[in-house]
């Protein structure tokens, strides 16, 4: 079953994906935001930035939920 | 000096009216050790929510993250960042570690080590260790209590003896009341934290500058310095914020307390669940930010643990006592019920590790859990002592919690993802881990950079990895068989 191996392989990797987005974007991305140039709603840009994907954490989670083989 | 009374009225109403609430919501726990020590393993997603919320955000959150925003830069985010890192880590092996407990009956987290590495004396040695890295733990909720005792009582109280009364009250609660107990009270802690810190992050940003954006915009313009981060390899700079988002981040569930909570959930799918939506819970830490900042603002130029409690001081001289004492008492609430579900995770572990599996006492019944309630009471006795004669600021005594308690994590995470990890490799990586922790502490040596704890975690791993590949191929048939039971196993040992 070449189409199922292909469709598994490729949830698998937007699973993967979906739960490496928020470390990246927590432990990588806010090391290159931290200034002060700019506000974002009232915030400096780190912090938006984080409390954003404090937002978006749990929609990639129930994204990998959704995609889990069962 | 007047307020006093008010303040400290309220946070003891608040105390008592918690205890009773629980006491009654819970009616009876009877003598059954799984009741007592995991409520049964029946908790659906609110309990679990709110047990697992009342571990993670404690003094800490009221207090030293409100001094990291007072006194540090933005390396501080780390504090409202880090609970990404570990949800997503948290979602991928709390399911699997309910279900490897589940289908063998597990009772506590060193029963892990036992049952997986299938030696009881390396699970008693975990019992005792994290006897002493919990135990630091406490000496953190203890100090954080006293100094929300200080401000409710205005000076003017011998808190030393307050912190006591308050500990035993809470010691005799879940000595009572075991972890169905801890559950609902923490549903009352929860509510009244959330409203503590959404009330001080708006409250003291709208008195002193309109709105939390002008307050910001103040803070940015007086201390610029404090919203970057420094150069990769300066101390607290990128590669500081990196390693420490990794260690916490790793460390987040790894605790007693924390597999506790997670055996008590009724199912997989709820660990699961939960597990999804407790990042929103980080949000509480925002206000938290907002309080801190304004009280560099209103409240400049004070060093160290003093910078916690400044936002206090700001409540304090500012506004009514009333308001100061219902702030309080939700500080307080958040020190004693972590600290009361860290008193019958490791009492538990003390009863059913060490008495039980290596001494033969009290192996189950009522036995066990009459030596789980004795030894709730050991551990209180024994984390009172030593908080009277060691007290150091918040966050560094945090920050050593938190190396030391980190240095399981390869224990566990090996332990359910990679069949090869064994008793040997596990335990020299745990030495390294938790000598590496203790000696970068105790002597600190510059490490580019990098958070200590996570060096000392990086060898721990290192360690078991090399080990397990040195000890070559015919390891792997050593140790239990199957790590991750099929999803139809349902056979219980």
């Amino acid at each position: 079953m070449p189409k199922g191996a292909k469709g598994a392989a490729a949830s698998g990797a937007a699973r993967a994906a979906l739960l490496a987005a928020p470390v990246l974007a927590l432990v990588v991305v806010p090391i290159f935001i931290a200034t002060t140039d700019y506000r974002i709603a009232g915030m400096p840009p780190i912090m938006w930035w984080i409390v954003l994907w404090i937002l978006l954490t749990p929609l990639c989670l129930l994204g990998v939920e959704r995609l889990r083989p069962r | 000096m007047s307020g006093a009374p008010v303040a400290l009225g309220i946070v003891l109403a608040v105390v008592l009216g918690t205890i009773v609430f629980a006491l009654v919501a819970v009616r009876k726990i009877g003598d059954d050790p799984q009741q007592f020590i995991l409520g049964g393993r029946s908790f659906g997603p609110l309990l679990l929510w709110v047990l697992m919320g009342g571990e993670i955000y404690t003094t800490f959150t009221f207090l030293g993250i409100a001094g990291w925003a007072y006194g540090r830069g933005a390396e501080a985010y780390y504090l409202l960042a880090y609970g990404g890192v570990a949800y997503v880590l948290g979602y991928l092996y709390l399911p699997r570690l309910w279900r490897y407990a589940s289908d063998r009956q597990l009772l506590t987290l060193a029963d892990f080590f036992t049952a997986r590495y299938g030696s009881k004396t390396f699970g008693a040695a975990v019992a005792l260790l994290m006897l002493f890295t919990e135990s630091l733990a406490l000496l953190v909720y203890l100090t954080g209590i006293q100094i929300l005792l200080t401000m409710a009582g205005f000076g003017a109280i011998d808190t030393t003896r307050a912190v006591l009364l308050a500990f035993g009250a809470i010691t005799l609660f879940v000595f009572t009341a075991g972890l169905r107990g801890m559950a609902w009270a923490s549903i009352v802690k929860d509510a009244l934290m959330i409203a503590a810190v959404a009330t001080v992050g708006v409250v003291l940003p709208v008195a002193f500058f309109g709105s939390p954006s002008n307050m910001m915009a103040h803070v940015i313009a007086m201390r610029p310095h404090d919203f970057t981060i420094g150069a990769w390899t300066a101390s607290n700079g990128k590669l500081w914020y990196a390693s420490t988002m990794a260690l916490t981040g790793i460390g987040f569930f790894v605790g007693p307390a924390a597999a506790a909570a997670t055996y008590a959930a009724r199912s997989e799918e709820t660990v699961r669940r939960n597990a999804i939506f407790l990042p929103l819970y980080s949000l509480m830490i925002v206000p938290v930010f907002f309080a801190g900042y304004t009280a560099s603002a209103v409240l400049p130029g004070l060093h160290g643990a003093e910078g916690d409690s400044a936002y206090l001081h700001v409540l304090q001289s500012h506004f009514s006592a009333a308001l100061l004492g219902a702030i309080c008492a939700a500080g307080v609430l958040s020190g004693l019920i972590p600290s009361a579900t860290r008193l019958l995770a490791v009492g538990s572990q003390l009863t059913k590790n060490v008495l039980g599996d290596v001494f033969g006492v009290a192996r189950a019944g009522a036995a066990q859990t009459a030596a789980t309630r004795a030894c709730i009471v050991l551990v209180a006795l024994l984390a009172l002592f030593l908080w009277l004669f060691l007290k150091a600021s918040l966050v560094d005594l945090l920050l050593f919690v938190y190396s030391g308690a980190t240095q399981f994590a390869p224990g566990i995470l090996l332990g359910l993802f990679w069949k090869r990890a064994s008793l040997v490799p596990v335990t020299a990586g745990l030495l390294v881990g938790e000598a590496c922790a203790l000696g970068f502490t105790l002597h600190p040596v510059p490490m580019a950079g990098l958070n200590p704890g996570f060096v000392a975690l990086a060898l721990n791993t290192l360690t078991v990895v090399l080990l397990v590949f040195a000890s070559g191929a015919n390891e792997a048939v050593e140790g239990p068989a199957e790590i991750a039971p099929s999803p139809t196993a349902k056979n219980t040992i």
